[in-house]
């Protein structure tokens, strides 16, 4: 995984979630972090649209799962536009 | 009509409130809204939802109560986590792939694609969360 994408992935989900970037890992998801509910991600996804310039699908909403699967999606995107 | 549908451009339908139990809060919601309710409550099996109409004096929009159908149902978790309450607005709309390319480009997300609702008689709706944080819902027309 970048490690430019995944710092930019934990500071906007920190944001986000009220939490300190530190605390988060590649493994966080809504099953640990009690403030990912539907809308949180939304919005978390909202975000990672504007900070990386990306549009994404409705299918890959649900794939979006943990950080670390959010951040391969995005490394994947960029590569796939480059 | 058809044709008649083709005209609509872009109304307020409804706006829905996510509830524990449509039996239990629907005489509250009358009362509150001045609202009356025709008994009818629809299950929506895409949606993993029920859902019940009150209509106010006969005019637009109607108010919407939806309640889980499924423990994963898409509202549960804003029925936990906010305990329920005004949960999205809804626009009938004439051109629905029209609607939802001009609010991609206004950064909105589409969060589901157009399906089939039971609730419309099988008319397509789509899922959409605007840049401003408001989720709405889009029924064609």
């Amino acid at each position: 995984m970048n490690s430019s994408t995944w710092e930019t992935v934990r500071r906007i989900a920190g944001d986000i979630f009220n939490l300190p970037a530190e605390s988060l890992t590649p493994q966080s998801s809504p099953e640990s972090i009690d403030s990912w509910d539907s809308l949180q991600h939304l919005n978390l996804v909202l975000a990672i649209e504007e900070q990386f310039a990306l549009e994404i699908d409705p299918e890959e909403l649900e794939r979006m799962n943990s950080l670390d699967a959010i951040s391969r999606l995005i490394e994947g995107k960029l590569a796939s536009e480059a | 009509m058809a044709s008649d549908r083709m005209n609509v451009r872009r109304r307020l339908h409804h706006v829905g409130f996510v509830v524990s139990s449509i039996a239990q809060a629907a005489d509250s919601y009358a009362l509150s809204f001045g609202a009356s309710w025709d008994g009818v409550i629809i299950h929506d099996p895409s949606q993993q939802t029920r859902v019940a109409f009150f209509s106010i004096d006969g005019a637009d929009p109607l108010i919407e109560l939806v309640e889980p159908a499924a423990e994963k149902s898409p509202v549960s978790q804003f029925l936990s986590q906010k305990g329920g309450g005004l949960h999205h607005l809804c626009y009938e709309v004439g051109d629905l792939a029209e609607q939802l390319r001009s609010i991609r480009t206004a950064g909105g997300l589409v969060v589901r694609k157009p399906a089939p609702a039971a609730a419309f008689d099988g008319r397509r709706i789509a899922w959409v969360y605007t840049r401003d944080r408001v989720l709405l819902e889009y029924l064609e027309a």
